[in-house]
């Protein structure tokens, strides 16, 4: 029998020819028309969500400079060289680990940075987490992180940043399937949720979104090369856009009442036997760097 | 477009045509023109969020180096919160405003009954713990003065001492008038007497106990149906109390303090308001040549003719005439524009879109946790030690567009927030803050659409720009342009810290010493409405190459040509008269501060479509 048209979304009323009918049941069906019409519920608008967007980010001291402080980077192993010198002794720790999938060659993730001896030096990685929580369920729309650099032709470049692994590097600089002039792929990003019976396990992490082991240089923030053809004021001293650009297109839905945090991971080859004096491919405090830039979009429905 | 109505079938009548199908095809223009109404849907309001990103607070918000329990310490230092002032100004076409008219009446404002409104709905805030119960030390845990501890960043458990947690946080939200309307403010002549923080309308305490159990923690925090109201033409402020953030100060030059610090603060507040309609017309700059004009599909019901039976099926069938109706809603009805500036296919509602604020921070996360005068400045990136006007302190976000918008507003959140430069009272007492009083100081701001991310080209084009010099007024005078756009300005505390931002008052005249600011920073072009004048709404969004034809942007033609992709704000600082390393004179001492503790916000206020 081919489709015909219906009524049976607005009203339990059906009229058919040959069957009976009376003024109550016209009068029935036509009301639940009108109210449908007059209070349409959310499931029948199709554009119901809007877009809320997170912006994130900052242009650190420059590297040369004394050390200060490293936030919001904070190391990403929880062991006893991370407790504080006037600490009580925790005794076990909630999470050795508080991400997961963010091993990076040439870093053991179960070992702290030990500086010497050199055949033992393990470099260590460098954690960035923001977290929310969200009442309603929400779609993450999408992602974006970009890390920029100054020019090559800008006057003074604070931020040098080049993720690469140098060439002048012997081989025994670099890990195990490295090799000197490579890419560097140890950057990860991962958005997860908490668990909802045990939120503080972080091993039952849900991880929704996991990008990692790609080559980071070679996601160029743009692939024009050169100054614009008329540039914003005010002028900027770190030259033109130049860095690394990821974007995550993702529409991944988030469960009501969840506790999503994401997560930028990236390796620390100070006080490593790889990289070399320079501690490629990041180099010496690579939270100095290059600036970052984080935008989290997120689709929630209408109220 | 009112809601639809009917006339009700009476017993013992007959049943006319417009009685079975009036109130269907009313229903069938509404959909044919697009002109259902927000109030015929079940969920009337659209949800934006105001979201605030810090990098940390730590210790030197509230550490003056007097220990908790001194004598001179409640007096000298009133518990201190971190302040973050916004504002939400109506869309320009809601905007009408009559401008004080100095020392004679004050401004005043008005408020069309179809102008959005703002409830607070939920408050999400986080930072970062490093999953354990724990505090994060900061840089001053458990060293001598002045001397950098090895503990940043490192996890501290069990009790702290004296007598509070770590993370003894008070939130709070307050509200004030804005000086904008007072008839007093008309800088440097005369100033608002209206600087004061304003009543709170909101607070919610989290003790350490939602932070030191192993088992649940509450980071993040939710805290739900708050449903405070926002007005438009007021300043609110974002406060953040956490004065257990410094503890155990025993005494000058001791090593047994305990600092900590919340990193990567996360402040997430959820606000419903109402949908209203997307701009339309040519006037709105940069906005593909529809104009904003929808896609409608003509939806007929055919009313049964006079003498005619009504009948269940047939082309003006009752069945037949509900059942259209039916499908065109069980299909789902649409509005707005899609991800690439295309008006949707077949629009069916005329509110499909509802306000926005991005907020996009600048300058957060300085080295010495404010940028200052002295040699400290010279470690700043792209700081050198050369002539006056030749150093700039710089910085700048890069926001993709996901999704189109009309920006309406930009309203910079400038920032004058201390924080102590040491751990003890030997620093606190020797170095006090005060607003730069060169004439050359200045404050430049932009935001502007490029087109570049990944591809072919590059370029740009300005949305809004303004340029501030010489905020101190006294010095100054008539030669400042810092106050030609402001919206408010104010104080975070009753009373002035005397030791470390110190009011001074010579020669009768208050040097400027406040907290917080709040500028209208004017978007390009001509015909707009806002505090001050600036250009009309301005649409961003990369399209495809059939929305590439665009209205002209500050009167001319776009360079980004609808291929924009990104947004990018700037903010560069600089002294045209004086280094940046000078300091202060005599009967000032001290410090400089050329850019608040964790910096400044640029809001961008816009008008979003629902996706």
């Amino acid at each position: 029998m081919p489709w015909t048209k219906h009524p049976r979304h607005m009203t339990n009323q059906q009229f058919s020819a040959s069957t009976t009918v009376d003024g109550s049941r016209i009068d029935e069906g036509l009301d639940q028309m009108v109210d449908h019409m007059n209070k349409l519920p959310r499931g029948d608008i199709k554009t119901r969500f809007t877009p809320a967007t997170f912006v994130m980010g900052w242009s650190p001291q420059e590297a040369a400079s004394t050390f200060t402080s490293p936030f919001p980077w904070l190391v990403a192993l929880n062991e006893v060289t991370a407790v504080a010198s006037n600490s009580a002794d925790p005794r076990q720790f909630s999470n050795l680990q508080r991400l997961k999938g963010y091993e990076a060659q040439g870093i053991n993730p179960f070992r702290p940075q030990i500086p010497a001896p050199a055949i033992f030096q393990n470099g260590q990685q460098h954690i960035w987490t923001t977290s929310v929580s969200f009442k309603r369920p929400v779609i993450v729309d999408s992602i974006h992180f970009a890390m920029t650099i100054d020019s090559a032709v800008a006057p003074r470049r604070p931020y040098d940043a080049d993720w690469l692994w140098g060439v002048a590097l012997n081989q025994q600089d670099c890990p195990v399937g490295v090799n000197p002039g490579d890419p560097a792929k140890d950057l990860t990003l991962a958005l997860h949720v908490d668990h909802v019976y045990k939120p503080e396990d972080r091993a039952l992490n849900s991880v929704d979104v996991m990008r990692r082991d790609f080559p980071v240089p070679l996601h160029a923030l743009r692939n024009y090369t050169g100054a614009p053809a008329n540039d914003m004021t005010p002028a900027y001293p770190g030259g033109e856009l130049t860095g690394h650009y990821t974007p995550l297109k993702l529409n991944t839905p988030i469960p009501e009442l969840s506790r999503v945090r994401f997560s930028v991971c990236i390796p620390d080859f100070t006080a490593s036997q790889f990289g070399g004096a320079a501690s490629d491919p990041w180099g010496t405090y690579p939270m100095f760097r290059q600036c970052f830039h984080l935008v989290m979009v997120v689709l929630e429905e209408i109220l | 477009m009112a809601k639809i109505t009917r006339k009700k079938l009476a017993r013992g009548t007959k049943i006319y045509p417009e009685q079975t199908h009036g109130a269907l095809s009313t229903a069938a223009t509404q959909l044919t023109n697009a002109t259902l109404d927000k109030n015929q849907f079940e969920k009337q309001y659209g949800t934006f969020r105001l979201n605030l990103n810090l990098p940390y607070l730590n210790s030197s918000l509230v550490a003056h180096g007097y220990p908790l329990g001194d004598v001179d310490f409640p007096r000298y230092f009133p518990r201190r919160p971190f302040a973050i002032p916004f504002t939400f100004v109506p869309f320009q076409d809601d905007v009408d405003i009559t401008v004080r008219t100095v020392r004679v009446a004050d401004g005043t404002f008005t408020l069309p009954p179809a102008a959005a409104r703002f409830y607070v709905e939920e408050i999400s805030f986080s930072f970062d713990q490093r999953a354990e119960p724990a505090a994060i030390c900061d840089r001053w845990n458990n060293t001598n003065e002045g001397v950098l501890s090895a503990d940043v960043g490192k996890l501290f458990f069990g009790s702290q001492s004296p007598s509070k947690g770590a993370y003894e946080i008070r939130l709070a939200i307050a509200e004030k008038e804005q000086a904008f309307f007072d008839k007093q403010e008309d800088i440097p002549t005369s100033q608002s007497l209206k600087t004061s923080l304003g009543r709170e309308i909101w607070s919610f305490d989290l003790t350490h106990l939602y932070y030191k159990d192993v088992d649940f923690r509450q980071n993040p925090v939710l805290i739900q149906d708050i449903n405070v109201v926002l007005e438009t033409y007021r300043t609110y402020v974002f406060l953040i109390y956490a004065d257990g953030l410094a503890q155990d100060r025993t005494g000058v030059g001791t090593n047994n303090l305990m600092s900590f610090a919340m990193p990567n603060i996360m402040v997430s507040m959820k606000c419903r308001t109402e949908l209203v309609p997307h701009d339309t017309g040519n006037d709105i700059q940069n906005i593909p040549t529809h104009d904003g004009a929808i896609n409608t599909s003509t939806v007929t019901v055919t009313t049964p003719a006079v003498g005619t039976p009504i009948a269940a099926s047939g082309a003006s069938g009752l069945s037949e005439s509900m059942g259209t109706i039916d499908k065109v809603i069980r299909d789902r009805i649409s509005g707005g524009y899609t991800e690439n500036c295309e008006m949707q296919a077949i629009q069916r509602f005329a509110d499909d879109s509802c306000y926005d604020i991005i907020a996009v921070p600048l300058m957060q996360n300085r080295r010495e946790m404010v940028i200052r005068s002295g040699t400290s400045v010279l470690s700043e990136p792209y700081i050198d030690a050369v002539a006056a006007g030749g150093q700039i302190l710089a910085d700048r976000r890069i926001i993709p567009i996901p999704h189109p918008m009309t920006i309406q507003h930009v309203v910079l959140g400038w920032n004058w927030q201390i924080a102590n430069q040491g751990n003890n009272g030997a620093s606190a007492a020797a170095n006090p803050f005060y607003i730069p009083t060169s004439a050359g100081f200045r404050v430049d701001v932009g935001v502007g659409m490029g087109t570049g991310l990944r591809s072919d080209r590059f370029d740009y084009d300005q949305i809004a720009s303004l340029t501030m010099i010489a905020p101190d007024y006294v010095t100054n005078g008539a030669t400042t342009t810092w106050y030609d756009k402001i919206i408010d300005r104010f104080y975070v505390l009753d009373k002035d810290e005397p030791l470390l931002h110190p009011r001074i008052i010579i020669g009768g005249q208050e040097y400027p010493s406040w907290d917080l600011e709040l500028h209208s920073v004017p978007l390009v072009g001509a015909g707009g409405s806002g505090y001050y004048p600036q250009g009309r709404p301005i649409f961003v969004g990369k399209g495809r190459d059939n929305v590439e034809a665009r209205r002209n942007i500050g009167g001319g033609a776009s360079n980004c040509a609808g291929e924009e992709n990104f947004l990018e704000v700037r903010m560069t600082i600089k002294d045209t008269v004086a280094t940046l390393e000078t300091e202060p004179v005599a009967p000032l001492t001290g410090h400089f501060i050329y850019s608040g503790y964790q910096g400044h916000f640029v809001y961008l206020i816009c008008k979003k479509s629902l996706k």
